[in-house]
């Protein structure tokens, strides 16, 4: 199954696929049926056989509900199916190797003090299971203040990549640095680890803040000045 | 309207400090849904960032520690929910170059990290119960494929097609003059992205707007489809 930097499944329904994996999965197929505000709960029995090959198995239970059509006049009829993820891990040990990389952290390198310094990050499965990145952006103003924008724990599945944006009291949010006016060199250090725990992954990059808007409109009215005053002269 | 929440029962996502552990002589499955949470930890200072089966799922607190249960950290207390307003999409009587339309509203609420995604496809054209004739697909006034909307505004180009307007869609649907048509599984397409955000949200709506346009020669007939949407979160 294919998946996107945003996490994003592809849902594989052909049956060959899903016949290779019926074995896995015990539970009830019989339809239910559901009145205003019911609920159902739904019992996933999840039996891997034992010579299942060690890595990650992504599979999605789908709910739908039971259509036809057949109301003798001009329609078409909205089926709706709803899916949940599962990610079942697979490892003889109990701990499958785990590794990430740093496939970008980039920012611009020099902006203008008005535009905001958005840092952006993509981060890598290296490994033979899925992991969340736990650390942070620390953002040194040379001669300044540090901010510290902290990643969110997205999945980054293995062979895959994630786009990771940070997080503020449980809300996502871009890596932004806050403030809306900038200048100076700023230092932004990306730093975390897997899972949260092992050796720390890190990577450096600068961006120079200078205010070219005001310099230009300061520069700009000058000249206006000038033909100004030459235009009163003559 | 038809509504279905489900509770992510058998989530095996996430990680977590204190961790249950199924086994077998030959292999172990790490990160197993725990249906209950007995023996909640508590100390002082000690949080615990356990995936527990959604049955409960919430922000459980008392003093030292906290329990985010569901999908780790963020905003674990959306369940995650789809909304079709109206699942019967009436025509009404076809006239030859007299486009009828409808409309419904899809809804989405996401609180998993990564956001969700709506897909869409039909079983087949629209057709006639009683033999093989269909209203084709739309090819819009010049073209369009079920992944890249066209405008469609001509009375003289027929077919069915769908529009999407809200939040979160394509952004090919520069507006309601753009059209696709459904991706059709009879001829193994794949269903198409109608609905797509990475972020956590409440209330996601839009609305899907469906075109059908005839020509003079088309068979007379009660045409049917069945149009399925799947509403997916990320990982």
């Amino acid at each position: 199954m294919p998946f996107d930097k945003e996490g994003h499944a592809e849902l594989i329904e052909d049956q060959n696929s899903i016949n290779a994996f019926t074995g896995w999965f015990f539970f009830d197929t019989n339809p239910t049926s559901l009145g205003t505000t019911a609920s159902h709960d739904f019992y996933v029995k999840i039996t891997p056989p034992a010579g299942a090959e060690e890595k990650d198995y992504y599979f999605t239970f789908i709910a739908e509900v039971q259509s036809d059509n057949g109301l003798g006049i001009n329609n078409s009829k909205a089926q709706s199916r709803i899916g949940a993820n599962l990610l079942v891990s697979v490892s003889k040990g109990g701990t499958p190797g785990k590794k990430a990389s740093i496939i970008t952290f980039a920012a611009p390198k020099i902006i203008d003090s008005f535009s905001g310094l958005t840092y952006e990050v993509l981060i890598g499965n290296l490994g033979s299971s899925f992991f969340k990145p736990v650390g942070k952006i620390t953002v040194d103003q040379i001669l300044g203040s540090t901010t510290t924008l902290n990643l969110a724990p997205l999945n980054v599945l293995v062979g895959g990549s994630r786009e990771i944006s940070c997080i503020q009291e449980e809300e996502l949010t871009p890596c932004k640095m806050p403030g809306k006016f900038l200048i100076g060199i700023y230092r932004a250090n990306l730093s975390f680890t897997v899972d949260g725990s092992g050796e720390s992954i890190e990577k450096q990059i600068y961006t120079i803040a200078f205010p070219f808007s005001i310099v230009l409109g300061l520069i700009t009215i000058f000249i206006i000045y000038r033909l100004i005053r030459r235009l009163a002269s003559t | 309207m038809l509504k279905l929440t489900l509770g992510l029962i058998a989530s095996l996502i996430g990680t977590a400090n204190a961790q249950g552990v199924i086994q077998s002589p030959n292999y172990i499955i790490q990160m197993p849904n725990l249906n209950s949470g007995a023996g909640i930890p508590s100390s002082s200072n000690y949080n615990v960032g356990t995936t527990i089966g959604q049955t409960g799922p919430g922000l459980y607190s008392s003093s030292g520690y906290r329990v985010k249960s569901g999908f780790q950290y963020i905003y674990s207390i959306i369940p995650f929910s789809f909304t079709i307003s109206s699942v019967s999409i009436n025509f009404g009587s076809l006239i030859p170059q007299t486009p009828a339309t409808s409309t419904n509203t899809l809804t989405v609420a996401s609180g998993g990290a990564g956001g969700y995604q709506v897909k869409a496809s039909e079983n087949t054209p629209l057709k006639l119960s009683s033999s093989a004739s269909t209203i084709p697909n739309t090819n819009c006034d010049s073209s369009c494929t079920n992944t890249t909307a066209g405008v469609w505004s001509s009375t003289s180009r027929y077919g069915f097609g769908f529009n999407m307007s809200g939040d979160d869609i394509p952004a090919d649907f520069v507006d309601l003059t753009y059209f696709r048509p459904f991706a059709d599984r009879a001829n193994s397409e794949s269903p198409q992205i109608v609905m797509s955000s990475i972020y956590v949200g409440r209330g996601r709506q839009s609305t899907v707007t469906y075109k059908v346009n005839i020509s003079g020669v088309q068979p007379a007939g009660t045409y049917n489809n069945i149009i399925t949407f799947t509403a997916i979160p990320s990982y």
